[in-house]
């Protein structure tokens, strides 16, 4: 129980993360939801199933009401690099990938440019169903929106989000 | 050319559903449709493989933990929602269980004459009434209240 706990809050705070960037926001962001989680009147249990939805649907907008509040939307860069794990990182969407590390973490920087070229909806499916690993309706929850369109949302962003990818690959490789 | 065409509509009807087909989120029907059409068309197993590919990719993106402390410190605060949900339910048994004792005793003690309890009932029996009422009335306004979830 403790366990799944931990992994939803570390989860919430990657999430907050990957929205606000910089790592001492994200955790403020956290505490927040959890203040949020304790005094809300309809705050599921802790142990119920709907719990983490809801717990990243409130983190994520703490995380918004955050960004506007310091107006840091023209995203920078993260304080603490986003690192790469692994050495299984293929790309093979490129001929040529690159294969030492310092091209890998070269990578980990394109992806996060990459990422940030999205609309902010397809950025944030993406995430939630690619990284956070979230079903389709647990991502409706989150962002509130019809469960009918988070497919189309997150096709149209994986499709952009590998063509941007494709082409800064391609443009590197030139060089 | 006619094929062409029909290759077309096809490829542009299996795209919007590749995406789910990856992720497992179709209904058995909508795979079937899939699945038949990916077997013949390449340019569709194509997209298939760089979506696989794109998903593996971000997966393999890792992120800063946050710090032990913090998290130590918000695991606390939310392991307090269940300290409240208990000690509500101790406080709320406590109370029931103390209220049902003073009632049980006050019906079977002979010394107070009936006239007496019976004013004492219906006077408890209002409070009870009009509380019961008052709450009803508040919870079918916070169901309907659309400004609810704005504190989130």
């Amino acid at each position: 129980m403790n366990q799944a706990l931990k992994q939803i809050t570390q989860g919430a705070f990657c999430f907050a993360l990957q929205l606000v960037k910089q790592t001492a926001d994200a955790q403020d962001v956290v505490q927040e939801a959890a203040a949020v989680a304790i005094a809300h009147p309809n705050a599921p249990r802790i142990s119920s199933p709907e719990f983490k939805a809801w717990f990243y649907r409130v983190a994520r907008n703490k995380a918004l009401d955050r960004l506007r509040q310091i107006k840091r939307q023209s995203c920078d860069e993260y304080d603490e690099q986003v690192e790469l794990s692994g050495d299984t990182m293929q790309l093979s969407m490129t001929e040529n990938g690159p294969e030492s590390s310092l091209q890998q973490s070269r990578l980990k920087g394109q992806v996060a440019k990459a990422m940030e070229q999205l609309s902010p909806m397809q950025k944030e499916v993406v995430l939630l169903k690619d990284f956070h690993q979230f079903s389709y309706q647990d991502i409706a929850k989150v962002l509130d929106m019809p469960s009918g369109s988070v497919m189309s949302v997150l096709h149209r962003g994986r499709l952009t989000l590998r063509d941007l990818l494709q082409q800064q690959w391609k443009e590197h490789n030139e060089r | 050319m006619n094929d062409n065409v029909y290759d077309d509509k096809f490829c542009k009807q299996v795209d919007e559903l590749l995406s789910g087909y990856v992720d497992g989120e179709l209904s058995q029907q909508q795979s079937q449709f899939v699945a038949l059409h990916l077997a013949t068309c390449s340019t569709c197993q194509q997209t298939l493989t760089s979506i696989e590919e794109l998903k593996m990719t971000i997966k393999q993106v890792s992120y800063p933990a946050m710090e032990q402390q913090q998290l130590n410190a918000v695991l606390q605060d939310l392991s307090s929602q269940r300290m409240q949900q208990f000690s509500w339910f101790a406080l709320i048994s406590g109370i029931l269980i103390c209220i049902i004792f003073a009632v049980y005793q006050f019906f079977i003690d002979s010394t107070t004459p009936w006239y007496f309890k019976l004013s004492i009932s219906l006077i408890w029996g209002g409070i009870i009434g009009l509380f019961l009422s008052v709450l009803r009335q508040r919870l079918l306004i916070r169901k309907t209240d659309k400004y609810n979830k704005v504190e989130l």
